[in-house]
């Protein structure tokens, strides 16, 4: 636990868990366990910046911490120079639709682009200038226009769906710069985002046929990939949650639509036909394993995903696509408190606000308010604890055990009053 | 039941299905199944752990065993999060032939060089100011601002400027800059 912690990451670590929320800075501070887990998506981000592609799904019910996983990986991602767009699933936002959902996905998804140091969204204009400005300078110093040596560049995209029209989309952006036309910049960047709805509008203002729509939001992200890569980047991260909400599609037809999508972006991944792109996709044991409306039920997911979904012979087999994310269990929670109390302290033992054995008396005092629930789905948990910190920290003549005490009157519990007994005796001698 | 199907390692979905069937014929919550056959530890491959309804209590060699793991993870994370050792020495160093009061931040170029020593001269700035600052310099405003950063990054693993407009620059850096010029592995 010997770490720097900066203090705008314990800041946002603090305040984001305190509000209910995953932190967007600093998930590493407060990592418990999941070594192997890590490892694997690290592996898998470094094959991105090889070149190569992955495809993984995050399962793990309802608390047991996908999103922060998730969130943890982006970070990863970003620090290892990759780009990142990330989207929630929802009803309006699929992977495969007829009715603009997939669209609105992928404008979803480039509004969140993110990188290093554009960590909270909105980068795909810093993307664009990067690559534009590489080509500058590369131009001046071969003596050549500049659009000739972006189309140069961009010429190995034009192979793909869309790639013609991205190059003159791109192309579009430098001469708008070039010419002082904001409005050509601002039309290039709103092509980019995918929020032209008509082909016609997109070819008025860039003389472009196609848009993005869609049927052809996954070309665009392997188009995409392949982008990022030409702009310096090491590769492209996209990240989906709350993909239970395709398992939520009633109908049967669209749901397959759905599927056979994530069917072909994993058989791309297998057969190695995207150039530094990964997946990662977060759901719910539900979503995975149902056999009428989860993965499960594509016959052809269910091939791929059921062989390596459980490891055999106790071994964790992390090779398969899926990532099983277990419910955190009472230990787990316990150093998870000991890591929030260490950031809060800004990683120095003597500011600790409160001994293990306070740590173990806040839980047990959790334990007899919600049971179990306490470190299943740890969000109220997490919560109050950081909120007795912050008023320990305050209140430095406050004794934790008259907060805790003070807490269980509100309670009508009758192991409330053995619990009391029992850490006075424990905590007689203990100081602040 | 659950850990009879799992016991050869791989779960099918016909199992699955007679396992949805089971459930309902005990009555239990068909819904269920997926949420205990998620739960089959792979580790574990003895019966589901027990949820510890009665009272409270600590397994402590787990949680030893968890804190050397966590340590593991946050030295892996500690490396990726504080960066290889990079090899930059001069980091403000004068041009030379120019003038002397321009001078070179973090191996950039000179019109990089310019903004960036523009930008650690205010706490705060307006996107506008800056864009401005970047047109005359002849820089996409940016681009120049991701090259800035990403020079930031990786000689002092954070950012010399955080926000989109405004941009709140860290004063902080203009002593780091002047003082640790090689970059400190943690």
């Amino acid at each position: 636990m010997n770490q720097p912690i900066r203090p705008r990451e314990r800041d946002s670590v603090i305040q984001s868990l305190r509000a209910g929320v995953v932190p967007r800075v600093g998930q590493h501070l407060i990592q418990v366990g999941r070594n192997q887990e890590i490892t694997t998506l690290v592996s898998d981000l470094e094959r991105i910046a090889d070149g190569s592609s992955s495809f993984r799904l995050v399962i793990g019910e309802y608390g047991a911490g996908k999103t922060f996983f998730l969130n943890l990986v982006r970070a990863i991602a970003m620090e290892k120079k990759l780009v990142v767009v990330s989207a929630d699933l929802n009803p309006d936002r699929r992977l495969q639709a007829s009715g603009g959902q997939a669209r609105s996905l992928y404008a979803e998804l480039m509004r969140n682009m993110a990188t290093r140091s554009k960590p909270d969204g909105g980068a795909l204009p810093a993307v664009v200038e990067k690559f534009v400005a590489n080509a500058k300078d590369e131009a001046k110093q071969n003596g050549q226009s500049t659009e000739t040596l972006l189309r140069a560049k961009l010429s190995e995209l034009t192979e793909l769906v869309n790639g013609y029209d991205f190059a003159d989309v791109i192309a579009a952006y430098c001469r708008g710069y070039e010419e002082g036309n904001e409005q050509l910049r601002s039309d290039a960047v709103k092509w980019l985002r995918g929020e032209f709805t008509t082909k016609t509008d997109a070819r008025a203002a860039l003389g472009v046929r196609s848009i993005i729509d869609d049927a052809s939001v996954y070309d665009q992200l392997k188009l995409l990939g392949r982008f990022v890569r030409l702009a310096g980047y090491s590769g492209l991260l996209v990240g989906l949650d709350e993909m239970v909400n395709l398992y939520k599609l009633a109908n049967t037809q669209a749901r397959n639509a759905n599927y056979e999508q994530i069917l072909r972006i994993l058989n791309d991944s297998f057969q190695g036909a995207a150039v530094g792109l990964g997946f990662m996709l977060g759901g719910t044991p539900e979503f995975l394993l149902d056999t009428r409306r989860g993965l499960y039920s594509y016959s052809a997911l269910q091939s791929r995903l059921s062989q390596n979904a459980f490891a055999t012979g106790g071994l964790v087999d992390l090779s398969g696509p899926v990532i099983r994310l277990t419910s955190l269990t009472q230990e787990d929670l316990f150093v998870l408190l000991q890591k929030v109390r260490h950031v809060f302290a800004m990683g120095e033992v003597d500011r600790y606000l409160l001994p293990d054995e306070g740590l173990a008396a806040f839980m047990e005092h959790c334990s007899g308010r919600i049971g179990d629930s306490y470190f299943r789905t740890p969000r109220t948990t997490i919560t109050s604890y950081v909120n007795l910190l912050a008023v320990l920290e305050q209140n430095p003549q406050a004794q934790w055990r008259e907060l805790l005490g003070a807490m269980e009157i509100d309670a009508d519990s009758g192991a409330a009053a053995d619990l009391d007994v029992e850490i006075d005796d424990e905590l007689a001698s203990f100081k602040m | 039941m659950v850990s009879l199907v799992s016991m050869d390692g791989v779960i099918t979905p016909d199992e699955i299905r007679v396992l949805e069937k089971a459930y309902k014929a005990l009555g239990l919550e068909a819904a269920s199944v997926f949420g205990d056959l998620h739960a089959m530890s792979p580790t574990q491959p003895s019966p589901a752990r027990k949820p510890s309804t009665s009272g409270f209590h600590l397994d402590h060699n787990r949680v030893r065993e968890l804190q050397n793991e966590t340590q593991q993870v946050s030295q892996l994370l500690a490396n990726i999060f504080t960066d290889e050792a990079s090899a930059v020495a001069p980091i403000i160093a004068p041009i030379e032939g120019e003038e002397t009061s321009t001078t070179r931040i973090f191996d950039l170029d000179h019109e990089h060089a310019a903004l960036a020593h523009l930008l650690l001269s205010r706490p705060v700035w307006n996107r506008n100011e800056v864009a401005d600052a970047a047109a005359d310099l002849g820089l996409m405003l940016d681009g120049a601002l991701e090259r800035i950063n990403e020079a930031s990054f990786d000689l002092y693993d954070q950012p010399l400027f955080e926000g989109n407009d405004p941009l709140e620059v860290d004063l902080t850096m203009i002593d780091r800059i002047r003082h640790e010029p090689a970059h400190t592995p943690a």
